[in-house]
């Protein structure tokens, strides 16, 4: 009896299986290139890829990693931009022939925000997969634990848009970066911020490395030019309502509110300090330092235009011939604007790929060599290296600078109109590169 | 003094419309006698159906949006309670108080994950109700928040009036206090369940609906509504409706002041729910009756 | 059957013994990342049988398991991270740490009912979790606390695979004999019925308490292990959907029988690993499944199967037909 029952209700289970394992949503990528989601432990949700079939291991592909965040608690909004701009990079070097005359796989592991599966992924991808190299990673948190994993491992990585500086700061052999380091980074906005004659500072901060690491730089950099009235809150990237804190800082309203949160938060602490009269208002000014997501104006209104922000990236003023093509491939094949780490992530895959192409082998010491030497004009410009062990690091300079492009741009951009896209926004800063005043105030 | 005021008007606002949803959860305790824990998940699909509504009928205003998902979400409800909970009381479970919280749970796990996988993972936002920042004197408070506020005013009213002066609710309410004595003077106590499921399941639906525009929905939007509609029926009392509404009031104040003075500003907002769970285990410990409750658990 | 009616032992243990030796020889067929996947799942097997000790034999519907988890992870990390022990004492603290909690948790809820236990579980959960979280300084919060790895510096996972296939060994083995014992006939008349228990002498108190010592203790050395194993730990591990999770893989396979608890917390994680492409309908998938279960199946999918096919569990000893569920 229990036992017709229970077969009964296994019969049922993988009928209901059957038909939810159709109603999945819709496959984002074609098959030519064969991608696989790399799950680790089970937690929430991934990007389904269509997977044709197991790939072979065969010798006739090049397997390479990506990693970045698909699922919460990390940002997989932009998680899932680098893994497309990956994709793109990957079919498109696929097409044109591959490297070495082979096809190239891209298996891309989600490290869902979380230290403990990043360390997970990167192994698994370095033991299982067998991955010749690794590209990509958003989170700082997550890159701090990557670059170790790949050293012990002897597996070259191309880090997109970790900003820790400690990560090349170990000048591991394997470990290379196109993003700016914090410093080099928190030096650029702490100059702007003086500029824009801003004199006492709140900076929220989301509870994490980066959130840490940021707002320590800016309190330190800012320092350093003399204005110390500077304070930090930390709070959770998925807290729902900043009222109570926006109402403490209020009290005595800043020059600026800085938010270092990355994801939905951001748009929460502008619609909540909007909401009070906080900011941005002629009195307080506010940097968000991600404000290019998609649903930024759909999560903010009107409360979002004079927002100054971080990009990454070449601003539309500054697009080359292979900037354009990929933004409007991109816009064309996904449906919409990639933000600054999908340049990263587009153009990392690339310099992974020509290194071992100029290597002509996929041994990983003589990737290094390459991609040490590289140059490689991108869509963010063109990328190199400086030092190395090709060109040693000289006494006295930063020791993140080692396999560091030394001149990631870094602009500081403002909204002037609601609704305005990022390449329409204002640039700010650099000086020599600005399209409009220092900053424009409600 | 002005702060104080301020954060007192933000937490009162809050804390009606939490009590709103708590109320919800009161009534499920009330009738059916289960704690619902996918709660939280019912909050969540209220403004993903708002959010869905306004974006497919364009020119939809989101304050017409909110009843029909809330009446959207009260559906839902009701097809669970007649499929999972309605065998409880026609004495086909065994063990039938593990089996609800069981099957609550159950239910939270399977629509936070499906929700997940039918919405995306992107943040998303239904327009304002109204798109400009109120000032009252000194107090700033959104369009959005003040809406939603006087809306759950509103919704209370309503329902007390319902619960007091209806027929319908002087059933429910005879369902809640005497399930067989309801049953001899001919109230169909099993109906009445499944009207008090939906009805409070929409409550929930109807929360998220009216915070959509202020928070955005996410998946796991509802995680932390949950947690604290569970925490303000402990407080005012299981089964109380005076007791939600007042717990929902004291919990929305707690959770303002204590964000605005903790010591550590750099920390307070962490540990702004916190502030709610202590008082919780600190009632369950001390005065399980919570302020309104009834004697026995 | 004719082997074992000759051989004299019941069936359960040739069963047993089979497994045993499954598990012992998996490593050489399988590659080093299933067998992290295998670890894993041995780690929910542990929590998914503890905790269907206590929610099915004692009737403590408690939301706390993978709170106790974390105690055992975050002790002995903290413990690591402060005053440098080597790993094994680390992970005794750790046992022990989760069954003082587990003490005090389970003398707290004693009069509670079982809404009231669950709520209460799931505050204690919580404000664990936001403490962990929000003290960055002590806990490294969400960056991560970095743990000593059990055995140092070895790439190979073999060590770890077989160090908690004997945890689980004994878990199992100590679960069982509980369970057969005089503690868990007084622990199941407390689960029927605790007055009339009450009223035949049975020690309320002592039992239900020990019965969460015990399985604090269980999950605090899971916890620990994790630790020592991942070398990672954030607050992320007790998250109510993981505490979810457990209770699902408990109940699908079986909450009174211990044994399909804990091979249905096996099989849902190797399941949920090969199921990665449904992306995020799997969890969906188990979520229905349980919700049904629960319904239709209310003693679990993998017990009503080890019982017909095996005589296997305590509750089917001596009795063939099981009474529950009229239909």
């Amino acid at each position: 009896m229990k036992m017709r029952r229970s077969i009964y209700t296994l019969l049922l289970i993988f009928a209901m299986s059957a038909l939810l394992a159709g109603c999945q949503s819709t496959p984002i990528v074609e098959t030519v290139v064969v991608t696989q989601i790399v799950n680790v432990e089970s937690e929430p949700q991934t990007i389904v890829i269509t997977p044709t079939s197991e790939p072979q291991k065969e010798s006739d592909t090049i397997v390479i990693g990506g990693l970045g965040p698909l699922s919460a608690p990390g940002n997989y909004e932009a998680g899932t931009e680098m893994l497309q701009a990956s994709e793109m990079a990957v079919r498109e070097i696929n097409e044109a022939g591959g490297i070495l005359g082979k096809q190239v796989e891209l298996i891309f592991g989600d490290t869902e925000g979380l230290p403990e599966r990043a360390a997970a992924v990167t192994e698994r991808l370095i033991t299982q997969n067998e991955v010749v190299g690794l590209s990509g990673e958003y989170h700082s948190g997550q890159g701090l634990v990557e670059y170790e994993i790949a050293h012990n491992y002897g597996i070259p990585i191309v880090f997109a848009e970790v900003w820790a500086d400690a990560v090349t700061a170990s000048q591991y052999p394997e470990v290379f970066r196109i993003a700016p380091t914090m410093e080099y980074y928190s030096t650029i906005s702490a100059n702007y911020m003086v500029e824009a004659g801003w004199k006492s500072m709140v900076f929220i901060a989301e509870d994490t490395d980066y959130g840490h690491l940021q707002t320590e730089e800016w309190t330190r950099q800012l320092a350093g030019h003399g204005v110390t009235d500077v304070q930090t809150i930390f709070a959770d990237a998925a807290t729902e309502d900043f009222t109570p804190i926006l109402q403490r800082i209020q009290q005595k309203p800043p020059d600026l509110l800085g938010i270092a949160l990355t994801g939905v938060g951001t748009g929460r602490i502008l619609r909540q300090a909007c909401d009070l009269g906080l900011a941005p208002t002629a009195q307080t000014a506010v940097y968000a330092a991600d404000a290019q997501y998609p649903e930024y104006w759909e999560n903010t209104g009107a409360c979002g235009n004079y927002a100054v922000f971080t990009y990454v990236g070449l601003p539309k003023s500054l697009w080359n011939e292979r900037t354009r093509a990929f933004m409007e491939n991109f816009q064309e094949t996904y449906q919409h604007q990639p933000g600054g780490h999908a340049m990263e992530a587009y153009d990392a895959i690339y310099v992974l790929l020509n290194a071992i192409e100029k290597a002509g082998t996929t041994e990983p010491a003589a990737v290094i060599n390459a991609l040490e030497v590289l140059e490689y004009e991108g869509v963010l410009g063109k990328i190199w290296f400086e030092y190395g062990s090709h060109n040693a690091l000289p006494e006295g300079e930063k020791a993140w600078l080692w396999h560091q492009w030394p001149t990631p741009n870094v602009f500081i951009l403002q909204y002037t109109e609601e609704n305005q896209s990022v390449e329409d926004a204002a640039v700010v800063y650099p000086p020599e590169r600005s399209t409009g005043p220092v900053y424009t105030s409600p | 003094m002005d702060y104080f005021l301020a954060l007192t008007v933000t937490g009162l606002v809050m804390g009606i419309i939490y009590a709103l949803m708590a109320l919800g959860l009161t009534l499920i305790f009330s009738i059916l006698k289960i704690v619902n824990f996918a709660h939280g998940e019912f909050y969540m699909l209220g403004g993903y159906f708002t959010y869905y509504l306004v974006n497919h009928f364009t020119g939809l205003h989101p304050l017409i949006a909110v009843p029909i998902a809330g009446l959207g979400v009260a559906l839902i409800g009701l097809f669970f309670e007649l499929g999972f909970i309605r065998p409880i009381h026609l004495d086909k479970i065994e063990r039938p108080g593990e089996y609800a919280i069981l099957v609550t749970i159950g239910l939270s796990f399977f629509l936070m994950n499906i929700g997940l996988a039918i919405f995306g993972p992107y943040p998303h936002r239904p327009p304002s109700f109204f798109d400009a920042p109120v000032k009252l004197g000194f107090i700033s408070i959104s369009a959005d928040r003040l809406t939603a506020g006087v809306l759950s005013v509103l919704l209370l009213l309503t329902l007390l009036i319902l619960i007091n002066k209806t027929w319908l609710g002087k059933a429910l309410r005879a369902v809640s206090q005497d399930k067989q004595a309801a049953a001899i003077i001919g109230i169909n106590h099993l109906r009445m369940n499944t009207l008090g499921f939906a009805l409070g399941t929409g409550l929930a639906g109807l929360a998220g609906a009216l915070l959509a525009p202020s928070f955005g929905v996410t998946p796991d939007v509802g995680a932390q509504p949950s947690i604290r509609s569970y925490v303000i029926i402990v407080l005012g009392g299981m089964g109380s409706i005076p007791g939600s509404i007042i717990g929902g009031i004291i919990i929305g104040l707690v959770e303002s002041l204590g964000a605005g003075y903790f010591p550590d500003p750099s920390r307070g907002l962490n540990y702004k729910t916190a502030f709610g769970l202590i008082i919780f285990a600190l009632v369950l410990l001390l005065r399980p009756r919570g302020l309104f409750g009834r004697k026995e658990l | 059957m004719k082997i074992t009616q000759h051989l004299r032992v019941p069936k359960p243990w040739i069963i047993g013994v089979l497994a045993l030796c499954a598990a012992l020889v998996l490593p050489l067929f399988i590659k080093s990342y299933w067998l992290h996947v295998i670890i894993v799942a041995y780690l929910y097997a542990i929590l998914a049988s503890s905790w269907s000790f206590l929610a099915g034999y004692a009737g403590q519907f408690s939301f706390g398991h993978m709170a106790f988890m974390a105690i055992g992870a975050y002790t002995s990390g903290l413990l690591g991270k402060y005053i440098a022990l080597p790993p094994l004492l680390d992970i005794l603290a750790g046992t022990l740490a989760a069954g003082l909690a587990g003490f005090v948790i389970g003398y707290l809820v004693l009069r509670f009912k079982a809404a009231y236990l669950a709520l209460f579980t799931i505050a204690f959960s919580e404000i664990l979790r936001m403490v962990l979280k929000g003290e960055t300084q002590i806990t490294d919060g969400d960056h991560g606390l970095k743990v000593v790895k059990l055995f140092g510096e070895t790439i190979s996972r073999l060590p770890y695979y077989y160090t908690i296939l004997a945890v689980l060994g004994v878990v199992l083995v100590l679960l069982f004999a509980l369970s057969s014992s005089r503690i868990g006939m007084f622990l199941r008349a407390i689960r029927e019925d605790e007055e009339a228990a009450y009223a035949r002498g049975v020690d309320i108190v002592h039992y239900k308490i020990l019965a969460f010592v015990i399985t604090s203790m269980m999950a605090g050395l899971s916890g620990s292990f994790y630790a020592h194993y991942i070398g990672l730990i954030t607050p992320s591990m007790m998250v109510l959907p993981q505490m979810g999770l457990v209770i699902a893989m408990a109940i699908i396979g079986g909450v009174e029988n211990l044994a399909a608890a804990a091979i249905g917390g096996i099989l849902i994680q190797i399941s949920l690993e090969v199921l990665r492409e449904l992306g995020a309908w799997r969890l969906v998938f188990f979520g229905a499944l349980l919700v049904v279960t629960l319904r239709f199946a209310r003693n679990g999918l993998l017990a009503p199967l080890f019982q017909h096919l095996f005589a296997f569990g305590p509750r089917a000893e001596g009795r063939k037909e099981t009474l529950v569920d009229g239909d």
